[in-house]
């Protein structure tokens, strides 16, 4: 294992990955394709949640707005490329606009706040019928999509992780944490606090924005609940804790264990699936001090294959 | 509006009003003195307002007075579970201490709820509880809600003397203003620890009561409403339980009116009302 | 033309106030005391001249330019430093990231990734953290954090430096190598403006001395001259003897 650098590894992997769709069947592919998906929103809400220290419990909120444009674009007859373009606009001019009044916040309030913004959200679609369809929902020109939006998803988490990479070993990444550590203190030895909070909420922002674009891409249909709702809020979430917050490949690992162990739970549990996923997640969070990631069985299995994480 | 109908709603907003503040003190205990936002408080209110339920079908007992009689049982539950999850918690670092008690105190309510799910049924339970309408002139009054909110009024003056002047109650203050400096002073922090909760636990099955009565309860209320309560103490100021007082009566009387005039707009008022005050207000409105 | 003054500056918190008038300058190349018994508002003072708040009045001038009502990272930049009395490093962050923030934030020119690497791994030897590079500050003692601190203000290639009781809870070795790095500090051009307590350093390397008490500047001079100062002596003796002592040991008072 140790003759092949880092990077030789994550290809492999890669190219493993990208040639999934050569023989699993439709179940599988659309299995990947939710991974894919909610491994980009955990990934992506890390860079707020975890590097600059805010829990923004309204990360969905990017989701949506996602799904919502990306349909009206695509509707309005917009190509796809430029949809998807348009779409990653929309969403980070959102961010940049809620960042500065939600950014005054701090700690739970900033939390539920966000997260009452996705209600607000919410509640926007349902009543501006006209522009969203209301409780009708949302739909775009049908098709077979599954491949095409396999890896759509595949590349887009795939830029999501490789950009959290690059933040945590870049300036910015720098800033980041040392907000998280002591806010007052970094704008003390100079960290423009309020230009890099907005730039990593824009950066977190358009992932989850783009990731809401090929979700209605792909299963055509939308509602305000389906896209705000507290599933897609919070699971994320929950992901991004357990795996282990505030590095790289925690919000991944966290994704990827959440997944298989839904899977497994509703596959061979009949009964109580939910009470057993609750209590790994308790598990979790009492014997696995900042994750899984951070456990010394990760730290070795991790130092073995190459990889250096905090 | 004619006034009949805006004195009902008054009744019924202050009514509700005083429940959320009531379910949502439990939670601004918990937080002032662990630090911990414990999202199965919600669990717990359902979990009493079951009780309540399952006891009522089998004695026929006043509501009100079952609630009192469960009050030990939720205030052991409360304290075990503190002792057994969230007691670990408390050596960590801050910020750890945030991820893992939203980590453990998520999961013990997803385990709650399909539990409870799994033995008890989901369909809706309720109690029809009877008592004759009072009325003034024009003014029809429900006296099972006139009741509510007399014994919620009694309950608010009764935690208000406690805190105030028993020993726990001022070791309870104490540890929620300085946890060090009052285990300096001779509190054992820990014990203050446990105890809250088990009290905030008490408090929560207690609020359970008049879900059961006014509304139904089915065993996937503890989540949404355990998100409704943060929204109540967050609003009033974290670790002001003034502010979780006032927070729940203005979120109660803003929904109930809202619900009036449009159902829909009725639901989401309570997060629109945070947003708007935290945007005004960063620490809340007594925070 | 003082590089750092503040003009008739007050400040009041709610209907308390701190501070009073204060004129106070300091130039160029020099190191000024700031001295007072608790309370005084020498800190007030620091944290308005660093930006954390704005006075209620007058203002603050340096380099020729208001700074009265800049943000923190904007008086950073300009060359502006401090520490903290209650040293607030990054505790979660590396001795190495906490310095490399000074210098990638708190300059006002962009510096590259070689250079700063070089210049943290100079700094950090200078204030003899070598060892400790890699470790989070979480880790360091006492007197390896307060070591950080000051590496962490000077990283920020400062004109000037706030010291706020740098050498509160050495001991007698410690504050003298503190001493001798102040020294250092002075002699590569940065000038310095320094709380203390301690009257031995302060005395010992301050050209000049500034006096609070209760929110107004009560003397100002050379050392030699404020510890003759009889409203000086009054505050001091006011609030402890031991002050006193020590007015006497740092080389002040006639006995």
């Amino acid at each position: 294992m140790q003759f092949f650098p880092l990077r030789a590894k994550i290809l492999i992997l890669l190219a493993i990955i990208a040639t999934v769709p050569l023989y699993a069947g439709s179940y599988s592919l659309t299995f990947m394709i939710i991974l894919l998906m909610y491994t980009t929103l955990a990934e992506s809400y890390d860079i707020v949640g975890g590097y600059l220290g805010y829990m923004n419990m309204g990360h969905a909120s990017f989701f949506g707005v996602g799904a919502y444009s990306f349909g009206l674009l695509l509707n309005s007859g917009m190509a796809l490329p430029l949809s998807f373009l348009f779409t990653a606009l929309i969403v980070a001019a959102f961010a940049l606009l809620i960042s500065y009044p939600f950014f005054r916040l701090k700690g739970a309030y900033f939390a539920l706040a966000t997260f009452g913004l996705i209600k607000l959200l919410e509640l926007l679609a349902f009543n501006l019928k006209g522009l969203t369809g209301g409780s009708e929902g949302l739909t775009v020109s049908s098709g077979y999509r599954v491949i095409p939006v396999y890896y759509m998803s595949l590349i887009l988490c795939a830029a999501t992780i490789y950009t959290v990479y690059r933040i945590s070993r870049s300036r910015l990444g720098l800033a980041l944490i040392s907000i998280r550590e002591d806010e007052e203190v970094a704008r003390a030895f100079g960290v423009n606090t309020y230009r890099y909070k907005a730039i990593a909420l824009i950066i977190s922002s358009i992932f989850a924005g783009l990731a809401g674009g090929i979700f209605i891409w792909n299963i055509i249909f939308i509602n305000p609940t389906g896209v705000f709702g507290l599933e897609i809020a919070l699971v994320p979430i929950a992901m991004a804790l357990l795996g282990g917050s505030g590095t790289v490949i925690g919000p991944v690992v966290g994704a990827i264990f959440i997944t298989l162990v839904e899977e497994f739970l509703w596959t061979e549990v009949p009964y109580l699936h939910l009470a057993v996923y609750g209590m790994v997640i308790a598990f979790v969070g009492l014997y696995m001090r900042g994750g899984l990631v951070r456990t010394k069985a990760a730290r070795s299995l991790l130092n073995r294959l190459g990889w250096v994480e905090e | 509006m004619p006034a009949s109908v805006f004195v009902q709603l008054l009744i019924a907003g202050i009514l509700q009003g005083g429940v959320y503040a009531l379910a949502a003190f439990g939670l601004s205990l918990i937080f002032g003195v662990s630090n911990v936002l414990n999202l199965a408080h919600g669990q717990f209110l359902m979990l009493g307002a079951l009780a309540v339920f399952f006891i009522f079908s089998f004695t026929e007992l006043n509501p009100f007075l079952i609630s009192i009689l469960i009050i030990p049982l939720f205030f052991l539950a409360g304290s075990l579970f503190e002792r057994g999850l969230i007691r670990r918690l408390m050596s960590r670092l801050p910020h750890e201490q945030v991820e893992a008690s939203i980590l453990v105190t998520l999961g013990a309510a997803l385990a709650i709820q399909d539990i409870t799910s799994f033995l008890w049924g989901s369909e809706d339970k309720g109690i029809s509880y009877f008592l004759p309408t009072i009325h003034v002139g024009d003014i029809y009054v429900s006296s099972v809600r006139l009741l509510g909110l007399v014994f919620i009024i009694l309950l608010t003056v009764a935690l208000h003397f406690y805190l105030k002047k028993t020993y726990l109650g001022k070791s309870i203050r104490a540890v929620t203003q300085n946890r060090k400096g009052a285990s300096l002073v001779g509190i054992n922090a820990s014990r203050v620890s446990t105890i809250t909760f088990g009290i905030g636990t008490a408090l929560a099955a207690l609020a359970g009561v008049f879900y059961v009565i006014l509304y139904t309860v089915s065993p996937e209320i503890g989540i949404p409403l355990t998100i409704k309560y943060l929204c109540v103490i967050v609003l009033g100021g974290l670790g002001s339980l003034y502010g979780t007082l006032v927070g729940g009566t203005i979120l109660g009387l803003t929904e109930v009116f809202t619900s009036y005039f449009s159902p829909h707009w009725g639901g989401t008022s309570a997060y629109l009302l945070l947003v708007v005050v935290l945007l005004i207000r960063p620490k809340g409105l007594f925070g | 033309m003082p590089l750092l003054e503040t003009r008739k500056v007050s400040k009041s918190f709610k209907g308390l106030t701190a501070l009073h008038d204060i004129d106070l300058s300091v130039d160029e190349g020099t190191i000024t005391g700031l001295i007072g018994p608790n309370g005084a508002g020498k800190t007030t003072l620091f944290n308005l001249i660093s930006g954390e708040f704005s006075p209620t009045k007058g203002a603050i001038i340096f380099d020729d330019q208001d700074i009265t009502r800049f943000s923190p990272d904007r008086i950073c930049r300009m060359g502006i430093s401090r520490t903290y009395q209650l040293v607030r490093p990054f505790l979660g962050l590396t001795v190495l990231q906490n310095v490399l923030v000074g210098i990638y934030f708190g300059r006002k020119e962009r510096v590259g990734e070689g250079k700063a690497h070089k210049e943290a791994g100079e700094l950090i030897d200078f204030m003899g953290l070598a060892e400790k590079t890699e470790y989070k500050a979480i880790h360091l003692i006492p007197v390896e954090r307060k070591r950080l601190e000051i590496a962490r203000a000077l990283a920020t290639s400062p004109r000037v430096i706030l010291l706020d009781e740098v050498v509160a809870g050495l001991n007698p070795t410690e504050v003298s190598s503190i001493m001798k790095l102040i020294g250092r500090i002075r002699d590569s051009g940065v000038t310095i403006l320094m709380i203390e307590h301690v009257m031995k350093v302060v005395m010992g390397l301050s050209h000049k001395l500034i006096v609070l008490h209760h929110g107004v500047k009560i003397a100002e001079g050379a050392p030699e001259r404020i510890s003759q100062d009889s409203a000086v002596i009054k505050a001091y003796l006011g609030e402890k003897r031991k002050a006193k002592a020590d007015l006497k040991k740092g080389g002040g008072l006639d006995a």
